[in-house]
């Protein structure tokens, strides 16, 4: 029965998405943009599904069931708090400069703003290499999820078929329907996963006599886990972990979602919406995680979501959570393959002129073939990674939270340039590589030194310094004697559809 | 700003991550509403936030972007 369920809904979503294709207008920017043309509601139901990964749903619902309530306000109330904000300042401007200069691309916004290729290449560098670990725990939480769902590991379906489930069928949805196709899915899937979340959380709530009974339980049986502690630790965490969503405008999918909007209003519904939206997806995930663990002694077998659900619901629910997970998982997939391939053609292929005389619709195929080339990599790595979905969202999410510095400094800051943000890139690789290296040696959740200060609160502050300090060294851009940095340098328009 | 942004939203931002930390409440257990304190505070910072955020839309829309 819940294969049943899984293979309708994941026929729904691909006929949704392939029927996105017949209003394909056969040019570039329509493919990875839908000719911005996304509207208020569309618009923050695509950012919430996109922003709202295994990580949340998996990730946050597992790390609650090891350490409590406190993951709440670790992820969920401090992106309700900080994203709204970035969508506000970053997203609107790029959408006002991407619309005036035809950008796809945030490298492509970062090469004309300080006229440097290098310095373009090396964000794509980084923002590549950051997304397989982030695209990673999506293709591993989908295996997960389905083997657990299906009996457990040994008497279920083995991981890998959920995970390569989702990605072939995300793979050809965003390969033939593009940004429209895309985003039209993401409204339907978090659609879906709202409503199914709420359908199993009421189902495993009333299990344990409700939401008051069940903190009542966990706030005798496991007091830690129903408050967040009062020492250092405890601080030196929560003032780390409230820079992470930052991570959220730096991501290359959230611009090219920004871009698509149809005019600046659209974004109103999803700033003001967000801290909502964000709320109702992060509270049940967190309270039936720390709930698990009135119903399952660790170590746990499997994502303790998806084990409370079989354990207390009917097979029909368990198929529904099924899709709920599946879509939770695809909404952020999709966009992040979609903004991989956009990157490839556009900052590669066509910068560097690789596709010869092929025109631009032709040249996307480079893109397509990047992408799956990408995506099989990342199921490779889903079959050896063993670190938790949590910890491996996390480090991807510390990497991109490094780069906000400069991608707010090439928006805001005049007198930004190219040798301040080469340097704040640097110092971001170099202290996430380094931390990275330092947390092989740690058994259990890492923060420098055990002192609760996570890679993230050194990261974001030494990358904003670094750039800092390497413009103000070096001449000033153009931009800075009193011509609008969106206008120099003088170049042409990135229109080239 | 001359992007058309006002700074005063920014102050929301920052008034946020100050309530954000509410440190007075981190080591409390009782519940709230039938949740923890801390989680009963930080859902409600979520409900403040967006409060604060739709008066950010009304007063603070930057202007001149849809022209």
């Amino acid at each position: 029965m819940v294969l049943a369920v899984l293979a309708a809904y994941l026929s729904m979503v691909l006929g949704l998405g392939l029927f996105g294709h017949r209003l394909f207008r056969g040019t570039g920017e329509d493919y990875f943009l839908a000719s911005r043309s996304i509207g208020p509601f569309v618009l923050v139901m695509t950012l919430l599904g996109t922003n709202m990964t295994a990580y949340t749903i998996l990730g946050a619902s597992g790390e609650a069931y090891q350490r409590g309530i406190i993951v709440f306000a670790l992820m969920g109330s401090s992106t309700a708090l900080l994203v709204p904000f970035q969508i506000y300042y970053l997203g609107i401007r790029s959408w006002q400069l991407g619309r005036r200069h035809g950008h796809v691309t945030q490298v492509q916004l970062v090469r004309q703003r300080y006229g440097s290729d290098s310095l373009g290449l090396l964000l794509f560098a980084v923002v590549v290499a950051l997304m397989l670990p982030y695209l990673l725990i999506g293709v591993k939480g989908a295996g997960d999820a389905l083997s657990i769902l299906t009996g457990g590991p040994g008497a279920g379906l083995p991981g890998w078929i959920g995970s390569l489930a989702v990605c072939a069928v995300t793979y050809v949805y965003v390969s033939y329907g593009g940004m429209r196709s895309t985003s039209w899915v993401n409204a339907l899937q978090t659609t879906v996963f709202l409503l199914f979340g709420v359908g199993a959380y009421v189902a495993v709530m009333s299990e344990f006599g409700g939401l008051e009974s069940a903190m009542e339980r966990l706030r005798s049986d496991h007091p830690g886990m129903a408050s967040f502690g009062s020492d250092r630790y405890a601080a030196l965490q929560m003032g780390s972990f409230m820079l992470l969503p930052l991570c959220t405008g730096a991501f290359p999918h959230l611009y090219s979602h920004w871009l698509s909007a149809r005019s600046a209003r659209s974004f109103r519904l999803a700033i003001v919406a967000y801290p909502l939206l964000v709320a109702a997806t992060w509270f049940p995930s967190v309270t039936m995680g720390a709930v698990g663990r009135l119903q399952f002694e660790p170590p746990l077998d499997g994502p303790v979501l998806v084990k409370l659900i079989v354990a207390n619901t009917g097979e029909i629910v368990a198929g529904c959570l099924a899709a709920g997970v599946f879509a939770a998982i695809m909404s952020s997939l999709d966009s992040q393959i979609l903004s991989l391939g956009a990157m490839f053609t556009h900052d590669v292929v066509r910068h560097y002129g690789l596709g010869g005389k092929l025109g631009p619709a032709r040249q996307v195929w480079f893109g397509r073939l990047f992408v799956l080339a990408f995506l099989a990599a990342a199921f490779v790595c889903s079959l050896f990674v063993s670190q938790s979905i949590f910890a491996l969202g996390t480090w991807a999410l510390t990497g991109f939270a490094g780069l906000l510095p400069v991608l707010a400094a090439t928006l805001f800051w005049d007198r930004a340039t190219a040798a301040g943000a080469a340097a704040s890139i640097f110092v971001t690789a170099g202290l996430w590589a380094w931390f990275f290296w330092d947390s092989l040696s740690v058994h259990g959740p890492y923060s420098i030194g055990g002192t609760g200060l996570m890679p993230v609160g050194v990261i974001v502050p030494m990358a904003a310094l670094a750039l800092v300090v390497g413009s103000l060294l070096t001449r000033p851009p153009l931009a800075a004697s009193g011509r609008p940095p969106d206008l120099a340098p003088a170049q042409q328009s990135l229109q080239d559809h | 700003m001359r992007h058309g942004h006002p700074r005063w939203p920014l102050l929301v931002a920052l008034a946020g991550c100050a309530l954000f930390q509410n440190f007075w409440l981190w080591s409390d257990h009782r519940l709230v509403a039938g949740i923890p304190s801390n989680l009963a505070y930080h859902l409600s910072l979520c409900v403040v936030a967006a409060a604060a955020l739709a008066a950010v839309v009304r007063w603070g829309w930057p202007g001149g972007l849809d022209g």
